[in-house]
Parts: structure tokens; sequence; C-alpha cells
């Protein structure tokens, strides 16, 4: 697919500098990218980190205040959202509450002077395409939330436009409905090959539809990459704690390795991290073991007792209060079954072990 | 189009605009010259009238100093300010029961009750005042009730006033009353909490801002009615009267702009305290509430029922009085019905006058409905020029703030000017829809507003997006919607434009004066059957409208709403 293709090379989509402020306040700043054509993109973050107002800008909703936009190859900055190439599809479905499906879909194929009988055409083909074909003369207040959603999506992929913006597109469904969405949208995308930018704040929706995240903060894009890559390698402390679940604990670099408050030292790469340094140690629940009793576990093993326990479906949440860690709780997960084994209870004392490998080291703490 | 669109280029920097841009801005344009016109230019023409002298040289404040000299002038204020007051005292606690009746009991024939509050509307309000004089005056048939006080004075203008401002108490009061969250009152009742401490920590507080509201407005619309002292008032004197004496009486415009300015100064106070606390109630009920259902409760009920009933008879009594005197051939001395006093063979009234309503009621109903309802939409839709709507969403709510006597003198100073080159307006039936439509701007406005506003914000984007203009969306989607707004409008913008008299009074020609202002002068010169004949007119056309308007907009509402059915 054209998304693994090197998207530095062929942008469609080319974002430089853009920055918005509204009165006082800056949404944006200095925000940089390369779209790929046929990529399907999520912007992520948390709600005011500036992802829709970004959106906006490309729709031409919004004014950069700097900044350029290209799309195409064409510079689309100055443009009003009527001369740019996009469809949207907006969390409210901003379906025409007076026209039925079909006049929904067609109401920007109307404008384009198609014949009556290529519209009608058209039409059909998209209903196909959302599997709603049984409902073309209903009004939208005789659909639910997810066909409503669906409709709007057919509406904006009518005119075939190069661009498909969806702005927190599920955001309003409930949680199954959603989750079906996810697969359908993604899959329609697959076949039609259009370029899609989605803004999301859910992270699990972002993982499982986008070949690349661009997770957002304080109007800022914070990284961008695979959602593999944010997920393995979150490249800064905020898209650590965002994405998942991470424990954080304050080490200082000591000799290449990291000494926790309680003058455990624990294996892992320090990079070029200076000695002395004092810096944020990362580590993800699931990567957190349990020492067999009576067993040597080795480096980077530390004593635990567990405070307190969740019960997550398919694994157990453990609270360890570990002293050598300092004051915060460690979060561990571990299989129910494993925890069978340990016979895990509340006030019990544990061993667990850090592999050296799944510990990053942040310069700054999550809330930066 | 492409010069217009490279100029903006320029103007905006790089920013382009599109056609729809270019659109709202001709629209913003347009606006703000009507505005401009119909309101800013007449109103500063009058307020700057009030510092000069006679011959057109400045002389400050010794206008104003003369005002205040003249205690019989400055007497009027203290009486302007004691009827309003004590009317809306009584209006208020009238209305608060009525409306607390028809949405907070089970009384029976709600239905019927809430049409005849609605029923003083359909009359202008001079029509309470000639049937008052009719039961209380000096032959009238309950003067007696009067212990020999006389109806003309205080007393006649605080009990027309009732009459007249008492369906708009009702109406704000209601639309307060109808807002309830009934958990409320069940974890009252879970507490064991007395009725009375229900009333009084639950019910009153929840309509507090309604009641505000209707205090405001029935104050204001007391303060500044003409009509009312004018045909009842007496010697009684009162700052509206004493607007229309100083310049018609007398033509002194300077001293007429003065008063004009001091009745203006309370009337913008408290418009913008109604503005604070409408803006204030819109929080209060979440949208989760769940509506309160009364329950039965046999004594309140039918105490309520009683009082509604006693009520509607006075409505009715005053209604059916006025039309009693107009086919009366010499009240009370010959009591034979006749259809004489509908001829109006007297100075200047005649059917003509009727007609003129009519053409202008229907004028200011067909064009206000269309200018009010786009100047809302670009208040409320476009993207781009915040500032500038804003600006024109300020002068959609100022006119509220002047009374109508006000905006007439204004408008009269305005087209009298030497300079003006629309002078040729004056005493055109164009000028007085003009000023009509200026005048119930901003409660339409409203309306407009909240229904544009209850639509999807992302439509306009939507549309841009599908490159479809903005005009076809306004047709095909904005306005089918909003249809139901639009029919209010146009039935307000008519009703008001048949009954008011207060801006028109100033403004006819040879030709043009409308059945209001005819009934104003026939009571003036004594033909008070005449002139509650003229009234009752006003009446009938009210009514044949209005239920024309319920049928017509039900049907119209029925084909195009189908897709509010589930």
């Amino acid at each position: 697919m054209t998304a693994e293709a090197n998207p530095a090379n062929d942008g469609f989509l080319q974002l430089e500098g853009v920055s918005k402020d509204f009165g006082g306040f800056r949404a944006l700043t200095d925000v940089s990218f390369k779209v790929a054509e046929g990529e399907f993109i999520c912007f992520l973050g948390p709600s005011g980190c500036g992802k829709t107002t970004l959106l906006r800008c490309i729709a031409g909703l919004e004014t950069q205040t700097r900044g350029s936009i290209r799309m195409g190859g064409e510079d689309i900055s100055w443009l009003p959202p009527s001369r740019r190439d996009f469809g949207i599809v907006f969390q409210s479905y901003a379906l025409f509450p007076n026209l039925t499906v079909s006049d929904n879909i067609a109401y920007g194929l109307v404008n384009k002077g198609l014949a009556r009988p290529e519209i009608v055409a058209r039409v059909t083909e998209l209903l196909d395409l959302i599997g709603l074909s049984e409902h073309v003369s209903k009004y939208p207040s005789q659909l639910s939330g997810g066909e409503q959603q669906r409709v709007a999506l057919a509406r904006a992929l009518a005119t075939s436009p190069g661009l498909l913006l969806l702005d927190e597109p599920l955001s309003a469904l409930d949680a199954k409905v959603r989750a079906r969405l996810r697969r359908e949208i993604r899959a329609i995308q697959d076949r039609l090959g259009v370029t899609t930018i989605m803004v999301t704040h859910d992270q699990e929706e972002a993982q499982t539809m986008a070949d690349r995240i661009f997770v957002m903060n304080g109007g800022r894009i914070e990284q961008l990459g695979t959602p593999d890559e944010i997920y393995d390698a979150p490249a800064t402390p905020f898209v650590a704690d965002f994405i998942g679940v991470m424990n954080f604990f304050p080490v200082t670099v000591v000799d290449g390795e990291a000494v926790t408050p309680g003058n455990l030292a624990l294996t892992c790469d320090v990079g070029g991290l200076n000695p002395g340094a004092r810096v944020n140690c990362a580590v993800r629940p699931e990567d957190i073991l349990l020492v067999d009793d009576g067993r040597d576990g080795g480096e980077n093993t530390i004593e635990a007792t567990v405070s307190d326990i969740e019960f997550l479906g398919s694994f157990v949440r453990l609270y360890l209060e570990a002293p050598a860690l300092g004051d915060g709780e460690l979060r561990a997960d571990v299989r129910k079954d494993l925890a069978r084994r340990h016979e895990i209870a509340t006030g019990r004392p544990v061993r667990v072990r850090i592999p050296p490998a799944t510990i990053r080291l942040y310069g700054t703490g999550p809330a930066a | 189009m492409t010069t217009a669109a490279t100029a903006l280029d320029r103007a905006q920097g790089k920013l382009r605009l599109d056609r729809d841009d270019l659109t709202v801005r001709w629209l913003i344009v347009g606006f703000a010259l009507f505005f401009a016109i119909a309101l800013v230019i007449p109103l500063y023409m009058m307020v700057s009238r009030s510092f000069f002298d006679r011959n057109g040289e400045f002389i400050g404040l010794a206008n104003y100093r003369e005002y205040f000299d003249t205690p019989a002038l400055f007497l009027s204020i203290q009486n302007s300010f004691t009827v309003a007051g004590i009317s809306t005292a009584i209006v208020i606690v009238l209305a608060f029961a009525y409306a607390y009746a028809l949405n907070r009991t089970c009384m029976r024939f709600k239905g019927f009750f809430k049409v005849i509050a609605m029923v003083p509307l359909l009359s202008p309000s001079l029509l309470k005042a000639i049937a008052l004089v009719y039961w209380f005056g000096k032959q009238g048939i309950l003067t007696d009730l009067l212990f020999g006080h006389s109806i003309y004075g205080p007393i006649g203008i605080v009990m027309a006033s009732v009459f007249w401002t008492f369906p708009h108490a009702v109406l704000i009061i209601g639309t307060a009353l109808a807002l309830s969250d009934s958990r409320l009152y069940e974890a009252a009742e879970v507490l064991k909490t007395s009725h009375t401490r229900i009333f009084l920590t639950i019910t009153l507080p929840g309509a507090r801002y309604g009641i505000i509201s209707a205090v405001i407005v029935v104050f204001i619309l007391v303060l500044t009615d003409f009509g009312v002292p004018k045909v009842i008032g007496g010697s009684y004197n009162v700052m509206a009267t004493d607007i229309y004496k100083e310049v018609i009486g007398q033509q002194n415009f300077e001293m007429g702009a003065v008063v004009s300015v001091i009745l203006l100064i309370p009337a913008v106070i408290a418009f913008a305290i109604d503005r604070i606390v409408t803006r204030r109630s819109v929080a209060l009920l979440s949208s989760r509430a769940v509506p309160y259902a009364p329950k039965p409760n046999w004594l309140v009920d039918n105490a309520m029922l009683v009082y509604c009933i006693t009520i509607a008879v006075l409505t009715l009594a005053i209604l059916g009085m006025a039309q009693y005197a107009a086919l009366v051939k010499f009240w009370p001395y010959n009591l034979e019905l006749t259809l004489d006093h509908y001829s109006f063979e007297v100075q200047g009234a005649g059917w003509e006058n009727f007609y003129n309503s009519l053409k202008v009621a229907a004028s200011v109903a067909l064009i206000g409905t269309f200018v009010i309802f786009i100047g809302a939409y670009v208040v409320e839709k476009p993207r781009r020029d915040p500032v500038a709507r804003q600006a024109i969403q300020m002068m959609a709510l100022l006119p509220m703030a002047v009374p109508g006597l006000v905006l007439g003198l204004a408008y009269l100073m305005f087209i009298n000017h030497p300079s003006n080159p629309l002078g040729f307006l004056y005493g055109t039936i164009t000028i007085i829809v003009l000023s009509t439509i200026t005048h119930f701007y901003t409660v339409t406005h409203l309306t407009a507003a909240t229904a544009l506003k209850q639509m999807d914000r992302e439509f306009e984007s939507v549309s841009a997006s599908l490159k479809v203009p903005l005009a076809r969306s306004f047709r095909r989607v904005t306005m089918p919607v909003c249809m139901p707004a639009i029919f209010d409008i146009s039935i307000y913008l008519f009703l008001n434009s048949m009954t008011t008299v207060s801006a028109v009074i100033f403004l006819y020609g040879p030709g043009t004066k409308v059945a209001s202002v005819a009934a104003i002068h026939l009571d003036d010169s004594g033909e008070t059957a005449a002139a509650a004949a003229m009234a009752m007119l006003i009446v009938y056309a009210c009514i044949v409208v209005r239920v024309l308007h319920v049928i017509v907009t039900g049907r119209l509402l029925y084909r195009l709403q189908a897709w509010r059915r589930r």
C-alpha cells in the first residue's frame, strides 16, 4: 500500500510551519508534516490540544495565522473551503434534517451539473458502499446514530474528493456501534484509496484505524509514527503517558545505570544522558514480570508489596508499593493464571523484574 | 466579480474569498445601510435636536433646564412612573396566577384559557381604554363602582394598561413556568417539604428570570404607551402624551425631543437589564431535566378554574363592550343597534384607513419577515467578518429599547430634514412600513436567531465542502427547517402592525392614515362610537388573519415538515 512508501518523497498534503492564534491564545504552534496519497492519518490528543483546529485549517474553515498548506502540489493556504478539494464528516453528523437519505447524499452531486440518471446511479453505488440501500427515502431522524454517520460519510464521499476529513466521527456513538464503524470506515477507505485524516481523542480508535498517528499536545505534534512506533517507542513522556498506561518514577544516571531513590541500580540503555542527570524512568505495566518464589530474579529485580488488585477481564492489575522506587505506586499487569499461581493477594510481598530493554528514560516528567 | 475578488484579496492580505463570502459582505453592507437609515441616523437627529433651539442654534442643555423648570412637564415623569409601577405590580400578580394555572395545575379547559388570554393582542391598546369609558365613564354602566372617582386619569390608565399588557406577561411567565424539573419536586417531597415551602423555594426561584423579564417588559410597555393615556388619561399627563402634545399641538420639536430622550433613558436601562437576565437564565435548566407533570388537586384546580373564568369574563367584557358600543345608535340614550358608526362619515376618517392598515400590515409581514430572517442568518451563520456581524446584531437588538413614539418622532425629524434626499418618502406607506419593521425588529430577530442557533453549526461547512452555494443551502435547508419560526415572525409582525399606534401617529400623510391612528383621532373629536367601530375593524382583521394563519401554516407545516415525524 502507498502508506508504506516513504511519505517524505510524495507529500500529497504538506503543511509547513502552520500556527494559529485565537486572540491571545495560541492553538497551533509551528505544525509541519507531509501526508502521502492514500494514507489514513489520525490526529490524536486530549481535548484542547489543537487537533480539531488543525483539521479545520486544512479544510479552510479556519485560517492559519502563519504557515502554508499545499495539497496535490497546489498552495491552498488562502483558499476558501469551497475551492478546496475535500469531504468532511462531523461528530454531530450535520445531516440536513429535511432531506431524505438519498437527497442528502446527492446534495453535492446536484451542483456538479450531473444528469439525473448519473446522480441516481452514484447515490445507489454509495448506498451499497455503506450498506443502507433499504433506507433511501428515510429522513435522518428515522435512522440510528450509526446509520446517520454512515450517510454523512457517503455524502462526503459522493463528489469523490481528494481528501476525506473526519472530525471525531465516532465519538457520539455507543461502544459497540463505534467498534463496528471503525472497521467499516477503514474498509471503505482501503477500497477507495482516498487520503483520510481523522481527528480523535480515543487512542484505541487511532491505533486500530490509522496508518500513521500524529500525537498532539498543546498545539504541537509531539510524535508522528505508525501505531506500533507510537506505542513501543514513545518519543516524549507525554506520548508515553497518553498512549496506553505507563509507570513513571524518578531516577539518577550513575555509571551507565539508572539509580532509583531507594538506591537500587537498574540496568538499562541510558543513551547519551550525562552522569548525575535526574531523569524519569518509564515502564509499561505489561512489561513487568513476576519472579517465582525462591528463584533468583537476576538484574532489575525489585521487592514490593501488593497494595491493591484490579480485575480487568483477561488480566489483573497489581498496585505495588516498592520502597526502592520511591513513594509512587507501580502498576503491573499480570495474566490471570499467573496471578493465581503466585497466590496474589493484598498485602502479599512479591518480587518483580523489569527487563532492561523495556525501560525508557525521559529528561522530563509526563506532565510536561 | 473578478475585480471585486482581487480588490478584496489585496485588502485581506492573501486570504481569498469565494462567492459566498462576497455575498455575505454585500449583505452586511446592505444591513449596515438599512440600520443607518432606519435607526441610527433618525435617532441621532432626534437626540441632537434636543440640544438646539427653534432657530437651529446650539444651546446645550438649555432645553432640558426648561423642561425641569416647567412643573407641568416635570410632573409627567412622576405620573408616568406611577401608573407604570402600579400597572406592572397588578399585571405580574394576575399573570403569574394565570400562567401558574395553565402550566402547573390540572385545571380543565386549559386550551380555551390559553386562547382567551391572548385575545387582547388582537386589538390596539386604545380599544381597552374606549371600552372602559363605556363601562366606567360619565355615562358608564358601572360608574358607581368607582365611588365618585373618575375613570379619566390614573385609574383608567392603570385598568386599561393591565388589560392590554396581560397577555405579554402571561406569555413570558408561562414560558418560565413551562420549564421545570420534576426531579426537584420529587426530591422536595421525599424530604417532606410543605407545599408553601416548595412553592417558595422551587417554583418561584425557578420562574424568577421570567418574572423579572415580565416586570421589565410590562413596565416599559406601559411607560411608553400612547394610545391608553391619550384616550382615558384626561388631564393626567404622562410623558408619552407630552411628546405628542409638544410636537403635534405646539410644533415644539425641540421639547418633544427632550421628552423623548428622557423617555429613552429608562427604556434603554430596562432593556439592558432584561438582556443580562435573559442571558443568565439560559443555563438554568439542564437538557436532562424531566418535565414536571402536575397532579390533580381538587381545591387548587377548581380555585384556579374560577380565577381563570373571572379573567376570561373580564377580557370578553372589554371586547364585548367595545363591539356593543360600536353598534349602539346613541349611547346611552338610544340603545338601538345600527351599523351607522361603520360608515365613518366624519372628518377624514373612512374605510380607506382600514385598507391602509391592511396594506401596511401585509407589507410589514412579508418584507419584514424576509429582511429580519436574512438579517438573523447573516448574524448567526457565516464564519468570516465576526466584528461586522456582531455590530449588525447590536443594531438588531437596539430597536427594543426605543419606544415607538420616540422612533416615530425620530423618523419625522429625519424625513423632514431639508437636506434629506429621502424626503419624498414623507407621508408614504413606505416610511410607515419601514418604521414599523424597525419598531418590531428585535423580538422577531431573536425568534429567528433562536431557530437558526438550533440548527447544526456545521451545515454551512458541509455545504462549502460540497461546493454548494450558500443561496442554495439557504433555500433548500435553512428556510425549510426554520419554517415554523418564519411563520411565527410573519403573524407577529402582522398583528402588531395592525394594532400599533405609537410610531405611525407622526408619520401618516394625506391618504395614508391607518385605522389605529384614525381611531385615536375619532376619539379625540368626540366620535367615540366611531372610534370603537374603527378599533373593532382591526380586531376583525386580526381574528380572520390569525385563524387563516393557523389553518394555512398547519397544512403547510404538516406537508413541509414530514421529516419531523418519526
